[in-house]
Formats: C-alpha cells, sequence, structure tokens
C-alpha cells in the first residue's frame, strides 16, 4: 500500500533492525557469557513435566511470569521471567531477547541463563547485550532496543531471562499477553496495588477467570497449556485471536485520575486535552486555504483540494519522542515543515478545514483490522490517526462512500490524509469495518467504520482479441479500476520508478501468457487519484492456444486470476483454527472477446459455472456467436471475514473457480 | 573457510543515504587534523532550477545534479556535497537523510543543509540532527546523525553537505562506488593521497566511461570528473553487484612502480612459507596416507580415498557461532599444523584443506593451495593490491595431465565438484615456483542434475496420483545439504516437502514417503514422495486435457521482461531429466499429443516428447543450461529459448473417451 501507516506505541514491537544489531554481537561474541547459578525459578520450572506436543514444535515456554507493582505515585515496576524449553534448532531464537526502553521506561534489571541438557550453565548480563534503535517508519524515536544472546539455545536446552522495567505511564493499563506462537506450560500474573487503588481486568480471546488473592492488595492469575496460536494465511491480526487480560488500574489521587481510563470517554477525554490548542491556524495557513480553495466552486472541492494538500504536500514524517508518540505537533509547525506523521496530518488538515467552515474531530485507530477490542478502553488499542469531517446536511452525497450518519454529530466522514493515494470519500481497505475512537471535545466512543460496498471497489478488465489457427492470441485489453483496486495497482505503478513501470505489467502477463510480448502499454488518471485508473494494453502470446492434431485447445479466461488457495496452504495435519480475513469487499468483472480463426469449429464449451455463498460469489459464461468467442465473468466478495465454520464452504468455493479458470474451449479444423 | 590475512584494511564508503540503507562498516582512521568543510553553497543555475526530469530517463523521482567527494589520507577526513532535484512525489523521501558513522573513531561536522524552492528561494536547514544508534555494544557506537529537511517540494532542489573526520594512525583502502540508485548529473570526486613513507597510492576503476581517468592535480590531488551516470538497476538473475558498479577501489603500495605479478608473487611467498609450516609433518603425513591407501592404488583412487579422510575431520567452519563461553568450555585447542589437526580430530575448513595438501603431497602427488575469488561476491583483479578479495581457498592437485581443484573443506562436497562461488574464478596458486595465477574449472550442466521418475495413474476427472523419485545430484544435492545443514529430521522433511509441493498446484497432497543421502557427499540426494493432485488434468466433456510438463505447472518463467540491463547469471549450469509414465483412465484413449520439441542451442537444450503406449503415455523431458553466464546480448536469445521452455510444458495430450489408437 502506499499508505504510510503511523504507530504511536510501537514500543513493544521488535527493532527490525535486530539483524544489525546481532550482526555486531556476533562479531563480538567471544566476550559474551560467564559461569553462574541460575535462579530458582529458572530451575524449577525446567524441571517440571511437560506434556507430549506436536513433532514441529519448536520450543515450548515454561513459563511467563509478570509480575506489576504500581506505586502511588503512579509509578509501574514489572518483572519478567521466562522460560523456554528448545526441541528445534528452529526454537534456538527464543535464546535472543529484545527489550525495550525509552524516557519514560527505565530497564533496570536484565540478564539471561541457559541450562543444558549436559554440562554447566551459562549467565548473560545486561553489559552483554547490544542496543540498538527502532527502524520502522519513524525517522527518530526515542525508544531503544537492549538485544541479548543467551549461549547455547540448543535443542533439549532450557534458557530463561528476568528484565525489571519501571515507568511512568501516560496511561494507567496494562497488559498481559500470555499466548505465543508456540505452547505455553504455564503464565502467570501478579498485580499488586496501593492501598485503596482499583482496577477492571477484562480478558481476551480467553474464558474469565477470577484472580487468586496472594497478599493484601496483591492478585495473582494463572493459566496453564495454552496452545500456540500458529500462523495461518489471511487471518486476522494476533490480537484479535490470542488470548491475553486487559487491566485498569483505578487511582485514589485526583492528580492520577486523569490518567485512568475505564470507558471509550474517558480515553477520549484524554486525548480531547492532549490535542487541545494545537489546531490554530496561523495567517500563513490562512493565506494557504484561500489560495488552495480559489475557484473551487463547492464546499466540496475545496474540502477536496485541502485534502489533497494535506496528502501530498505534507511528507510523512514520524519524529516520535515521549508524549510525541501520541500528542501531535502543534498544526503550524507542521504546516511550516510541510512533514509530519499521521496525527500531524489530520491536525492540520483539521485547522485548514476548520477555515472553511468544516469541523472535524480525531479517530483514533489501528492499521490492522480487529486489532482494537471494544471491550478493553484504551489507547493502548491504537496506533493511527485520521479526522472524522462533519459535513452539512445539505452537501451532496456524491461519491462519499466513506460517510456515515452520526446520531449527534450528523453526516461525518472518514478521512486518512495519510494514505497519500485514497481520495476523500473512498477508504483505505484496512480501515473498513474497523473500529476508530471518535474524539470529541465531551469525550469520545468507539465507532465501526463503514464497509465500502462491493461494487465502490471494482475492476473492470474488457479484451478484445483474435485467434490465430497456430494458437496465437492478440489483441487489446483495457483494464479499469476504481476504489481499492485502483489503490493498489495505483501504488504498485508509483512505487516503481517510472523506467521500470512497463514491468509491472509484464509481470502480470507472464503469470497467464507463455510467451508474450507487450506491445503497448497506457495509463490514465495515475495521480489524479479521484479518478479511475484506466490501463490500456496490446499484447502478442505465441502460442497461447495448444494444438493438437486438428485441435485448438484455448483456455478463455485469458487474464487475472479470482481463484485462492489460501485455504489449500494450510499446515498439514492441522485444523485451521482462524476465520478468513479479506481485505476489502469487491465486484470484478472480466468480459472478452476473442475472435475465432477460419477454419475452426468449437467442438466442446466449458458450462456456464455461478457459485454463491454468503461471503464470496462468481459467475462465468462462455458464448459464442459469429465466430467470436464471448467470456464473461464477475467474482464479487461481499464480506471481509468468513467465520472459521463456514471455511469448508469457502475452500470448496475456490476449488471450484480454480477449476472453472483452467477450463478449456476445444477448437475443431473444419473438414476441408 | 578462512581467508589469508588482509595486508591492508578497507575503508568502505562514509555515505549518506535515505532511510533504511544497509550498515556501512568503515572502519578508517587516521590522524586527527583540523579542516572545514565548505562555507558556501554552489550556485544554482537557472537550468537547474527548471530541470523537470531526467533526460536519459523519463519519470524519474529525483536525480543528484551534483555530487562532490573528496577523500584526504593526509588530513583524514572526506567532505561530501550532495545537490538532488526533486521530480516526483516519491522522490521527497530524499529529504530524510542518515550519515553513518562510528562513534569514537570519526565525526560527523560542518553538517549543513538547505532546501532551494522551485522559485529559487533558500531555506537553510535549521532544525534538529538526531543522534541515533544504530548499533552499540559497550564501548562500540555506530551511529547515524538523522534529519529530514522541512518544505521539500516537487520541482525543488535538496543540499547537503558535511565532512568526516577520522582520528585513527592508519592507512586504509578506499573504495568509490560511484552508481547508486540515484542517477548522477555531474560529479566531482577528488583524492589526496598520503605521501609520507615509502608507500603510493594506485587504483583500479571498475566500469569507467571510455576516457575518463584520475587525473593529477597541482595540489597533489587526483581529480575525476564525470557526467550523466546512470542509476543502478536491480535485475532478476544479474551478477553481483559488485561486478556492475561503477567504481574505484584504491589502495596503498610500496612506492616502487612494481606490477601486479611482483605484488602477489610477494603475497604468494610470504602465504606459502605459512602454508609449510602448518604441512610441514611429513612422516606422520605418510604414516596416515599408509593407514587410507593401498599401494597398488591407482594415483586417483589415492586421491579419492584421501579426500574422504580429510572430510572425516569435524568441520568447525559448518557449525553454528559460539559464544566466547561455549567456546572456552569445548576445551579445543588450536590446530598448529596437520598433526593437530589428525590428533584432534576437528579443524576449520581451512586446516582440512591444508591437511588435504599435506596427505596428497605425502602421497607422491603435487599438490598446491589456491586462493580463489569466490563469485558470489567479487572477481579478482590481480591489479587490485588487495588480499582481502582472494576470500576461499581450495587444493590444486595434478593428476597425469589434469590439474584438479578440490574443496574437501567444503561440508558434503563432493569429490572433483567445486561449489558453484568457486568454479570458473581466478586467483593464485601458493607455490614457491610455476605459474602464479589459476582458475579453476567452469562448472558443467552435468555437476548439477535433478532426475525426477514418476508413476503416475490419471482418473477421469482429471485427479492425477502415483509416486515420485527425484534424484538430485552434484550442486543440486549439495546446496540442499547445506541450507539443511542445522535443520533437524522434520525441518528437513518439511524442507524437502515444501520445495516439492511447489511443484504442483496448490491443492495438490505430497507425501514424502522416504529421504535418503542427506549425510552423503559423494552419493545423490534421493527423495520419493506420493501424489495426489486434484484437477491436474482438464475435463472438457468428452475429453481430458493433460499438460506434458507434470513438474512445471507453477514454475515461472524467469525471463518475463522484454528489456534488459545486465548480463544474465546462474550459479551454475544445470539439468533437468524427467522420465514419467501416465496411466490412463479406464475407457479413455489418446486423441493427440504433441509433437515432439527438440531445441538444441548454444546456450543449452530442451526436448519433450510424449509416446502413446498401451494404456499409458509417456513422457521424456530434458532441460539443459550449459553457462552460468550470459552477456547481456544474449538476452533475447535466452529469453526465447525458455518461452521455448514454457510453451513445451503447457503443451497438451489429449486424451478422449472411446477404443485405443495410435496418436495422431
Amino acid at each position: 500500500m502506499k499508505a504510510r501507516r503511523c504507530s504511536q506505541s510501537a514500543r513493544q514491537a521488535a527493532p527490525s533492525s535486530a539483524w544489525a544489531a546481532l550482526l555486531l554481537a556476533a562479531l563480538l561474541a567471544p566476550a559474551l557469557a560467564a559461569r553462574a547459578g541460575s535462579p530458582d525459578w529458572l530451575q524449577a520450572a525446567a524441571r517440571q513435566p511437560l506434556p507430549v506436543y506436536p513433532s514441529d514444535t519448536e520450543a515450548v515456554m515454561l513459563l511467563d511470569e509478570q509480575v506489576t507493582t504500581v506505586s502511588d505515585t503512579g509509578e509501574i515496576k514489572t518483572r519478567y521471567r521466562r522460560a523456554y524449553k528448545i526441541l528445534r534448532p528452529e526454537g534456538r531464537k527464543f535464546g535472543t531477547v529484545s527489550v525495550y526502553y525509552d524516557s519514560e521506561t527505565r530497564l533496570t534489571y536484565l540478564k539471561g541463563w541457559s541450562l543444558p541438557a549436559a554440562g554447566k550453565e551459562y549467565e548473560v548480563k545486561e553489559k552483554d547485550a547490544v542496543e540498538t534503535s527502532p527502524f520502522g517508519v519513524a525517522l527518530y524515536e526515542d525508544t531503544r532496543y537492549k538485544v541479548l544472546l543467551i549461549p547455547a539455545a540448543d535443542p533439549g536446552n532450557v534458557v530463561g531471562y528476568e528484565y525489571e522495567q519501571k515507568r511512568r505511564p501516560f496511561v494507567l493499563q496494562d497488559r498481559w499477553m500470555f499466548q505465543d506462537e508456540i505452547p505455553v506450560r504455564r503464565a502467570r500474573f501478579i498485580l499488586e496495588l496501593p492501598q485503596g487503588w482499583e482496577f477492571d481486568a477484562t480478558w481476551l480471546n480467553h474464558a474469565r477467570q477470577e484472580p487468586q488473592a496472594a497478599g493484601e492488595n496483591r492478585w495473582l492469575w494463572e493459566v496453564e497449556d495454552i496452545p500456540a496460536v500458529e500462523d495461518e494465511p489471511a487471518m486476522p491480526p494476533w490480537r484479535a485471536v490470542a488470548g491475553w487480560l486487559a487491566v485498569s488500574y483505578f487511582p485514589t489521587r485526583p492528580g492520577l485520575q486523569a490518567k485512568s481510563h475505564g470507558s471509550w470517554g474517558d480515553v477520549g477525554q484524554w486525548y480531547a486535552r492532549l490535542t487541545a490548542g494545537r489546531r490554530q491556524a496561523t495567517p500563513e495557513m490562512k493565506q494557504k486555504v484561500a489560495e488552495l480553495t480559489a475557484g473551487q466552486a463547492t464546499l466540496l472541492d475545496k474540502m477536496r483540494a485541502l485534502a489533497a494538500f494535506a496528502q501530498r504536500d505534507v511528507r510523512y514524517v514520524a519524529i516520535a519522542i515521549g508524549i510525541g508518540g501520541y500528542q501531535p505537533h502543534p498544526a503550524p509547525e507542521v504546516f511550516s515543515n510541510r512533514y509530519g506523521d499521521c496525527k500531524d496530518k489530520v491536525t492540520l488538515l483539521g485547522a485548514m478545514l476548520a477555515e472553511i467552515g468544516l469541523q472535524s474531530h480525531y479517530v483514533l485507530i489501528h492499521t490492522d483490522r480487529g486489532q482494537v477490542t471494544p471491550d478493553f478502553p484504551s489507547m493502548l488499542n491504537f496506533n493511527h490517526a485520521i479526522l472524522a469531517i462533519r459535513l452539512p446536511a445539505d452537501l451532496p452525497a456524491e461519491n462519499l462512500y466513506a460517510a456515515v450518519e452520526h446520531p449527534q454529530l450528523g453526516r461525518v466522514l472518514f478521512f486518512d490524509p495519510t494514505d497519500s493515494i485514497t481520495p476523500p470519500g473512498q477508504l483505505p481497505s484496512y480501515l473498513q469495518a474497523n473500529y476508530g475512537l471518535l474524539v470529541t471535545e465531551d469525550g469520545g466512543e468507539l465507532v465501526k467504520l463503514p464497509l465500502l460496498k462491493p461494487a465502490v471497489n471494482r475492476l473492470l478488465r474488457t479484451a478484445k482479441l483474435s485467434l490465430s489457427s497456430t494458437g496465437t492470441l492478440a489483441g487489446q485489453v483495457q483494464e479499469v479500476r476504481w476504489g481499492v483496486p485502483a489503490t493498489q495497482r495505483r501504488a504498485s505503478l508509483i512505487d516503481t520508478p517510472a523506467p521500470e513501470r512497463r514491468k509491472v505489467l509484464e509481470n502480470f502477463l507472464a503469470e497467464f501468457l507463455p510467451g508474450f510480448n507487450l506491445q503497448t502499454v497506457e495509463v490514465e488518471n495515475l495521480e489524479e487519484y479521484d479518478k479511475n485508473l484506466i490501463v490500456r494494453y496490446q499484447f502478442v502470446a505465441q502460442s497461447y492456444a495448444k494444438t493438437a492434431g486438428d485441435l485448438l485447445l484455448l483456455r478463455p479466461r485469458v487474464l487475472g486470476q479470482k481463484g485462492d488457495d489460501l485455504l489449500e496452504r494450510q499446515k498439514k495435519g492441522k485444523e485451521r483454527q482462524y476465520p478468513v480475513e479479506f481485505e476489502a469487499a469487491t465486484l470484478q468483472s472480466d468480459v472478452f472477446e476473442i475472435e475465432l480463426p477460419s477454419g475452426y469449429t468449437v467442438d466442446e464449451l466449458p458450462p456456464p459455472v455461478e457459485l454463491d455463498t454468503d461471503f464470496v460469489a462468481y459467475k462465468s459464461r462462455i458464448e459464442v456467436n459469429g465466430g467470436v468467442l464471448r467470456y464473461q465473468r464477475e467474482y464479487m466478495v461481499k464480506d471481509v471475514r468468513v467465520p472459521t465454520e463456514r471455511l469448508e464452504e469457502l475452500k470448496k468455493f475456490y476449488r471450484q473457480v480454480a477449476a472453472d479458470e483452467r477450463s478449456s474451449v476445444v477448437l475443431k479444423r473444419k473438414a476441408p | 573457510m578462512n581467508s589469508p590475512a588482509t595486508l591492508l584494511g578497507r575503508r568502505p564508503e562514509a555515505r549518506s543515504a535515505p532511510l533504511g540503507t544497509t550498515l556501512l562498516l568503515f572502519l578508517l582512521v587516521l590522524w586527527p587534523v583540523a579542516s572545514s568543510a565548505k562555507d558556501d553553497w554552489l550556485p544554482i543555475t537557472p537550468e537547474e532550477l527548471a530541470l523537470k526530469d531526467n533526460p536519459a530517463s523519463p519519470g524519474s523521482s529525483a536525480m543528484i545534479l551534483y555530487r562532490e567527494m573528496h577523500t584526504d589520507d593526509v588530513k583524514s577526513f572526506e567532505t561530501h556535497y550532495y545537490r538532488i532535484k526533486i521530480f516526483t512525489e516519491e522522490g521527497k523521501k530524499y529529504g530524510d537523510i542518515q550519515v553513518h558513522y562510528w562513534k569514537g573513531r570519526g565525526q560527523v561536522k560542518d553538517l549543513k543543509a538547505r532546501v532551494v524552492q522551485p522559485n529559487g528561494t533558500a531555506v537553510e536547514f535549521t532544525g534538529v540532527v538526531y543522534d541515533k544508534v544504530v548499533a552499540k555494544y559497550r564501548d562500540v557506537r555506530y551511529m547515524a546523525k538523522t534529519f529530514t529537511l522541512p518544505d521539500v517540494q516537487v520541482g525543488g532542489i535538496i543540499e547537503y553537505q558535511y565532512r568526516l573526520q577520522f582520528d585513527s594512525m592508519r592507512l586504509y583502502d578506499t573504495r568509490w562506488t560511484i552508481q547508486r540508485e540515484l542517477a548522477i548529473r555531474r560529479a566531482r570526486l577528488s583524492i589526496r593521497p598520503y605521501s609520507g613513507g615509502l608507500t603510493s597510492l594506485r587504483w583500479v576503476m571498475y566500469h569507467m566511461p571510455p576516457g575518463k581517468k584520475l587525473e593529477a592535480q597541482a595540489d597533489d590531488t587526483y581529480l575525476l570528473e564525470l557526467e550523466n551516470v546512470p542509476a543502478f538497476t536491480e535485475e532478476k538473475y544479474m551478477p553481483p553487484e559488485d561486478w556492475l558498479k561503477m567504481r574505484i577501489e584504491f589502495f596503498y603500495s610500496s612506492g616502487l612502480p612494481l606490477g601486479p605479478d611482483f605484488f602477489w608473487r610477494r603475497v604468494v611467498t610470504e602465504m606459502n612459507e605459512g602454508v609449510d609450516k602448518f604441512v610441514d609433518k611429513r612422516k606422520e603425513l605418510e604414516r596416515e596416507v599408509a593407514q587410507v591407501v593401498l599401494p597398488g592404488d591407482t594415483p586417483e583412487t589415492k586421491l579419492r580415498k584421501l579426500y574422504a579422510r580429510a572430510q572425516q575431520i569435524e568441520n568447525l567452519s559448518f557449525q553454528r557461532a559460539k559464544s566466547g563461553e561455549e567456546e572456552k568450555r569445548e576445551k579445543r585447542k588450536d590446530n598448529k599444523n596437520v598433526q593437530d589437526v589428525l590428533k584432534n580430530g576437528y579443524g576449520s575448513g581451512f586446516d582440512i584443506n591444508l591437511l588435504f595438501l599435506g596427505l596428497a603431497r605425502a602421497a607422491g602427488l603435487e599438490a598446491n593451495l589456491a586462493f580463489l575469488s569466490a563469485r558470489s561476491q567479487y572477481v579478482f583483479s590481480p591489479e587490485l593490491f588487495s588480499a582481502a578479495q582472494l576470500n576461499s581457498n581450495v587444493v590444486a592437485v595434478k593428476l597425469g595431465n589434469q590439474t584438479l581443484f578440490l574443496d574437501p573443506a567444503t561440508r558434503f562436497c563432493p569429490y572433483n565438484l567445486l561449489p558453484w562461488e568457486e568454479s570458473g574464478v581466478k586467483g593464485i596458486r601458493v607455490a614457491a615456483e610455476g605459474d602464479l595465477y589459476v582458475k579453476s574449472p567452469d562448472p558443467v550442466s552435468a555437476g548439477a542434475v535433478e532426475e525426477r521418475t514418476a508413476a503416475l495413474r490419471l482418473d477421469a476427472e482429471g485427479n492425477l496420483e502415483g509416486s515420485v523419485q527425484v534424484v538430485f545430484a552434484g550442486q543440486e544435492a549439495l546446496r540442499r545439504r547445506l541450507d539443511a545443514l542445522d535443520e533437524d529430521d522434520a525441518g528437513r522433511k518439511k524442507m524437502i516437502e515444501d520445495e516439492v509441493k511447489g511443484w504442483f498446484p496448490s491443492a495438490a497432497q505430497v507425501d514424502i514417503t522416504r529421504v535418503t543421502g542427506w549425510e552423503g557427499t559423494e552419493e545423490p540426494l534421493t527423495v520419493e514422495f506420493t501424489l495426489h493432485a486434484p484437477g491436474f488434468a482438464v475435463p472438457t466433456g468428452r475429453r481430458l486435457l493433460l499438460p506434458l510438463g507434470i513438474f512445471q505447472s507453477q514454475q515461472q518463467h524467469p525471463f518475463q521482461h522484454a528489456q534488459r540491463v545486465h548480463a544474465i547469471y546462474f550459479r551454475h549450469p544445470y539439468q533437468e531429466v524427467d522420465r514419467v509414465t501416465i496411466e490412463l483412465p479406464e475407457g479413455y484413449r489418446i486423441e493427440s499429443l504433441p509433437a515432439t520439441r527438440d531445441k538444441p542451442a548454444d546456450l543449452g537444450r530442451y526436448r519433450i516428447a510424449a509416446q502413446n503406449q498401451p494404456g499409458q503415455v509417456q513422457v521424456e523431458r530434458l532441460l539443459v543450461i550449459s553457462g552460468f553466464y550470459f552477456e547481456k546480448a544474449y538476452y533475447s536469445l535466452l529469453r526465447s529459448f525458455y518461452d521455448e521452455v514454457k510453451k513445451g510444458d503447457e503443451s497438451q495430450a489429449v486424451l478422449t473417451v472411446g477404443e485405443a489408437s495410435g496418436a495422431k
């Protein structure tokens, strides 16, 4: 996708530059590791009997313990202990520990151990760690990682580590993620609160468990034998399927209560306060608004002009330091720099829209649909900001598919200025059917963004082709896209240097044509994002139809693939566990006319196909008239989520589509 | 394997780069002398401001209008100056800048930047420069000065300059890689060599435009001016980038005007002393030889046996990296000579090659070590006086009139086969006399063979099932064995299963029934599996259409693009041999079989033939690629060859309901 995704809370993500750190660590490895005694908790974890795991299990987490102690000042100290038994060579990765720290979070302790099945133990300390920065979308963040390599992380051995972080969080909430990519033998969360504090615990993707009292103002939750969450194609995001516990703390001190969020309204209020006063327009901004909207006849056109400015003339650059991970820069600063991250762009656009009389609101969201959990009102859910623009009731609806009626705010249009390709009215696929926090002056509410109808995300491919008696297929194709298919193709073309763009199409044709010559390519409206993207091309493909004696075998589908093998890629012997999540609803059609070679008659035609389910539909039909074969098909994704219990139906659907895509017309040479 | 000691260190270029570029390991440092970078910006011409696109490559996102770099080995600094024109929205990303450096070994000084708007208004950068930790370990810090320029506009120009000041007492080699992801309109590159002592600066230029050379200047610098340097583009199946990019390698050597032969002879002499010292245990070696070979063995049999003996040594170079403490606890002593290698039973790859060298010599054979440039990275240039380019070693043994190049130090590498990267490459022979330079033999297709034999049945619905045996030999076996080196049984099985499954449509089921030869060297790696491929043949009503390329239905054409910039490069030549028998469904006969395709060509051969046998069809397919490097001029030939392959693999047998008859 062209869209830049903004991360406000990437603090727990692994550094993408870990390789760099590991390279350095590897170079310096001889200095690492010393002999020492491992702690009792690790030895106890290593001694426990284990159930039998599937033969492909890389490792098992013997213990995952998180002890959180909250002080009356709001400082949170958390001690983490983890122990793994490595079962297979692939499990060696669990001997690498990556721990973050930043200006709000101190790392006060870090140690790792290895307990070889035979031989003496190893110990590594914080001083042995390599330090590195995250290398994601941000230009600069104050987050750092310590990466520690535990020696002898070999099959049969147990490794473990312990670290402690002290932090003064912006919000008094925590997450205990007890499910992992490997089985977890035992996981434990211990919470200690100051006298008088209260908490609220929410279980996600796991049956609720009441805590055990573990002392005064101390509670314990423990789970055992949690199965691994294994990757499946097109599965929902991790947090939507893995078990975790969300905890909110409620302090007694009035000064801390603003950090405490028990409802979406609380979260909205917190963000409203954080962004207050950031959307003031300077004279220069007002002048720019006037300049951009001059000559624009309608309010909608004016809005589009300002939106385009925020999308394209404000470069995406993220600099996240401290609260800057959440708080946008003031609009004048973003305007002057002409750069900023998602919340900066939203802030600037909001300020500019106000100048033409359009009010707007921040919407906090996550760029993976399903990550936001309505049951857990928290800032920790989000990594992105977009805008909800309030539209006057009398504004014509004109292609505003991303607009919804809000009971209090009236008509509201969701718009993401960070996505530089998707125009106002459309909505990037990852935001559709996704929950976002609509922030208003007096609070906020969680809203579900619309899922755009299939017809809005359209691909229409038409071709006029001719087939020779030697099997050569030649002719011209026109592809018209709008909505998500247009965004996808635009992104692939724009991200490719212009001199190389022809290759994008060649790559596509090579999937379907054995030997071809792409003769011409013409792209219309590539950078006019609010218009249909039109791609026209001509090709010649020799031996497309196969000659076989007096037969000519023609696959009428020619281009494009609607079949999907996502359910065929399931790991052998494993049942699919999770629903399928499509990117977007879509409607795609092919209409191909193929002039048949003279001297041939149609001997066999594939039968028409019509498949319909609650989620997807497909139909194809072939007609021959006056020496011209007309192939028509239509593929529709109606809903973006297919529940697990309906996946067999989906699998069967795609197998039938695949069979239809392989089908051939048999042409026979007429007798002389 | 080990490499010979580097005679001079290397200083990869310091550079600025957009975010996300790779680490640079620039290790230079000389003695500290203050120097200043440019105080002023160079004037921008109206023509530069008006420029809308790169005329040589329309549609480019940006272009370096001017690049200036000066390397000063006297005062030990480098200055860099970039002027970049932004042509498109995408090009704005060049406004995010990082300058990498090693803290404590050098500093970034005089960093300045500005943005020039399309109307010519220049705004100096006054924003924050962040010092980003790329990686830090104890006192070693690899850092990046990171900043972003405000208000970068399409049609505008960004400029920045900085000085990298080094602070060490050593001279290192320098590389200027001139070609990058952006085209350069004009470049002015200069170097001021260190002139003390008995050294002088030399250089080797690669892929430079004709007539371009470094010109000596009155101020003791050398200057190179270039125009219109194209952007570097990546392509599939291209040689390693180091083979292709316009670059200059600088190095210091004796002040005397001595040629490459003198330099390499001196290197060889030094190496030879080391080798002889390690190998000089004649009695022990002869005793070992006597235990391994029989007096009546032919020289080749002896050599084979000694090769196998050398490979019995535990090869530490192919084990996972261990921490210092782990190594300490293993209590392994360093091998000081071949006697230690034999006694300890372990060694590095280099130790193993030296042991083999000693054994061969002790068996009365003429053998020498040879250092080569593995072609995964470099091409050996004798003119470049840097032993660092010789990153691989083999043993050259004279057997009759033949010289065999052998590498027992590579695990699983069979006798008389070199790992692909060591084949067809140049290097030096470590011997007191005789030929100085060597070239290892070119790889041949017979050295990488994949042979598939299948007995399959087709049913009336088009489902195909049966058993398949695949034999991987030579490079094909070696690569898979090395890839699976760190895998357990389950991992190896999955690796093979994933590969084999990838040959068939995704609905196909593959069950691996047997794999033999994982730990072998001389024997092939053999895989047996059962296949169930639903809907493999396409029913049309009365007929079934069966593609002849049973194993190729998912294979992509390797050369999809009409245009090509670089030469074509495979790791090695190869052969694919398929023999498939397919039983026809009950009641079906062959209506038509595709004619045999046989396309012999200079670059290889492709043949596919189907035969009608009672109740079955037999398909034989042969694909041979004879070379591993093809000049760009051969691209269209190669592309059309693969067109033929694709067409042949997609050709279809037509089966129809009815009594058996001969194919038409």
